[in-house]
């Protein structure tokens, strides 16, 4: 496996969708040649740090209060359902 | 007389045994998508009445979050999506793949590690603002990915498109804010781009 191959496999391999992959092939290039090591080991990073921040970012959501607006909602069509 | 519930009240109690309990995750889904408060809640708000509505479709043992996120997606595209075009989309296919390691490779960072120069002090909210920069349509299947951890096949059947689709906004989508953080890392001084180096 060259470079460009292994590299058209980056964000499927990042993504943890591999069931259409060798991964084995893309693993032992990534693992020989030290420019793909480099970049798989920053997009990686790159991933986690979004994966991780964008679940930091999410303000304390006080869901109760939505829940009573909802399941009030809720009430209405069911009356509406029985008359 | 018999004591059994009707059936309008065992529909009622399943609903809020099976689909109520993920409507904290919707929410979060829905602040990133809508960008304020009031639109994610009203979002989320919409999404359950449609789904009690709907709820005889539901298939009993499927997956309800999947099913609930679908019917999100809906509401937001038809009713939320911005109808005006993002400046970030005009150029997209001429940023480099692999935006950052091209940048840091081309400033000449090879015996530097990137990793602690670039992220040791990005903020939680500068994400969250990139996230919130990337047009509606990649922003959506970014969140649905990043955030939710969706498989691209779930995020093709919840936002209703190919697979190829899916797969092409994710990768805009990672070049845009790819390009947003590093930006955002030099003027903030995180990283030196070339003229700085030398």
């Amino acid at each position: 496996m060259n470079c460009q191959e292994a590299r058209s496999y980056l964000y499927d391999m990042i993504d943890k969708e591999t069931s259409e992959i060798d991964v084995t092939a893309v693993q032992s290039h990534v693992d020989k040649c030290p420019h793909c090591f480099d970049l798989f080991r920053l997009e990686g990073a790159i991933q986690d740090l979004i994966r991780k921040k964008i679940k930091n970012c999410e303000p304390q959501n006080n869901i109760s209060d939505l829940k009573v607006k909802v399941l009030n909602i809720l009430n209405k069509i069911d009356e509406e359902s029985a008359a | 007389m018999s004591d059994s519930k009707p059936h309008s009240s065992i529909r009622r109690e399943i609903f809020e045994a099976e689909a109520i309990p993920h409507m904290d995750v919707l929410l979060r889904t829905a602040l990133r998508l809508t960008k304020n408060k009031n639109d994610a809640e009203d979002l989320v708000q919409e999404t359950f009445v449609k789904a009690y509505r709907f709820w005889d479709k539901f298939e009993t043992g499927s997956n309800c979050r999947a099913w609930l996120f679908k019917i999100m997606t809906n509401i937001f595209i038809n009713n939320y999506r911005s109808k005006t075009r993002s400046p970030l989309t005009a150029n997209i296919d001429e940023i480099d793949d692999n935006y950052i390691y091209s940048r840091l490779a081309n400033d000449g960072h090879t015996s530097v590690d990137p990793e602690r120069e670039l992220f040791a002090k990005i903020f939680d909210s500068d994400v969250r603002v990139a996230i919130e920069n990337l047009p509606d349509d990649f922003r959506l299947v970014a969140v649905l990915s990043f955030l939710e951890g969706f498989s691209y096949q779930e995020i093709a059947n919840i936002a209703d498109l190919q697979l190829g689709t899916v797969k092409s906004r994710l990768h805009r989508g990672r070049k845009l804010l790819q390009t947003q953080l590093y930006d955002y890392a030099v003027k903030n001084g995180y990283i030196k781009n070339k003229a700085e180096l030398q």
